[in-house]
């Protein structure tokens, strides 16, 4: 078995490891991540691959064996999670975050609601990348990039057939996982953006593409609703996502195309100014 | 409408975290972890129920904002307190259920 030397994830440090092929896989992933720290990780991340089998170890447990990207999901679900606990100033929304016009628009929501491969698509229709997860938010009401992969579920692959020659897990398995880099000319944000516009996207399997201005306490109430922390951060939390929601626009879409969302989304931060 | 009813004076759960957004309250509570938010009327009423403010006087005050008749008010005020006291926003001893 080997390591690589850390990575991080927001203030999440972490190491690789593996047997030879599960290494490999893991670093094709995260090579984003690498990162040289003075300080050493405090966690660390094993893919074993034997036979098309992988297995994920965490701190050397296991945690999964089975599909091999499945089993890398299974260990991004515990870094993300990591790097939520690193942030103890920040609130973190659960979010997709993309940049345009030099402003962050969060598309706030929880699993399972379309949110990766709104993303994407966004992503694919000329935004920046800055999250599929997370949206940390500062004291400056800034977002920080948290800029992972972009996670797929195979219910989605043929919204967004187009991008399938980026998935650098090339497994043909359950998961796509998308380097977000080499989808748009914009690439991946690095620096911390205002936030421009909050987004609340409802899949409605062959809706039409519907678009609803929000009430400032309808920011506040979604973001609160789909903050991880907001337990820990308590009243500051509170008046940080009301300080947000007072402070941009926000608007509920109902969609039944990811990519048709993304089109009119484009025209609503042109409209905006984003 | 029970007299009983209209002589309540509901009063807020204790840890709410509440909050003013540009004329709506959002409001965090942190046993369930769930989030209300409040329309504008919501939130007007909201503000009276302070445990002495009872229900009669909250819905004729309402009637005269409002220009509705009190019968109208007295109504809507007790489905909004019944809509609160569903979400267990008020206090356990504020219940309308112990009129």
């Amino acid at each position: 078995m080997t390591t690589t030397a850390t990575h991080r994830a927001l203030g999440h440090r972490f190491s690789l490891g593996g047997n030879e092929d599960g290494l490999a896989f893991l670093e094709r992933i995260f090579h984003r991540m690498k990162h040289s720290c003075l300080s050493g990780p405090t966690n660390s991340y094993e893919l074993f691959i034997e036979d098309d089998i992988a297995r994920s170890v965490i701190d050397g447990r296991t945690v999964y064996s089975g599909d091999i990207g499945e089993a890398a999901s299974r260990l991004m679900t515990a870094i993300n999670h990591g790097a939520v606990r690193s942030l103890h100033e920040h609130d973190v929304i659960h979010a997709a975050v993309v940049s345009f016009g030099g402003a962050a628009i969060i598309v706030a929501a929880n699993s399972r609601r379309g949110k990766s491969t709104l993303c994407s698509a966004l992503v694919s229709a000329g935004f920046g990348y800055m999250s599929d997860e997370l949206a940390p938010i500062g004291h400056d009401l800034k977002v920080e990039p948290y800029a992972k992969p972009i996670t797929i579920r195979a219910g989605s692959f043929s919204v967004i057939p187009h991008l399938e020659e980026f998935d650098i897990a090339r497994q043909g398995s359950r998961r796509w996982i998308l380097d977000a880099h080499l989808i748009s000319d914009a690439g991946t944000t690095t620096t911390a953006l205002p936030i421009g516009l909050v987004v609340i996207p409802w899949f409605v399997e062959g809706s039409d593409v519907q678009i609803r201005s929000l009430s400032p306490g309808e920011i506040a109430a979604a973001l609160m609703t789909n903050s991880f922390n907001i337990p820990t951060r308590r009243r500051a939390g509170v008046e940080r996502m009301a300080a947000v929601a007072r402070s941009t626009r926000g608007v509920e879409i109902i969609h039944g195309n990811a990519l048709d969302a993304a089109s009119e989304l484009r025209q609503v931060a042109e409209g905006f100014g984003a | 409408m029970p007299d009983e009813i209209l002589q309540q004076s509901p009063r807020p759960s204790t840890g709410l975290e509440v909050i003013d957004v540009c004329g709506e309250l959002v409001i965090w509570d942190p046993e369930v972890d769930r989030v209300h938010r409040l329309d504008p009327v919501g939130t007007a009423l909201w503000r009276f129920l302070d445990g002495s403010t009872t229900i009669a006087e909250l819905a004729d005050d309402a009637s005269a904002v409002w220009g509705i008749s009190a019968d109208e008010a007295r109504e809507a005020v007790v489905v909004f307190v019944s809509s609160l006291q569903q979400m267990n926003l008020l206090a356990a001893d504020s219940h309308l259920d112990r009129a």
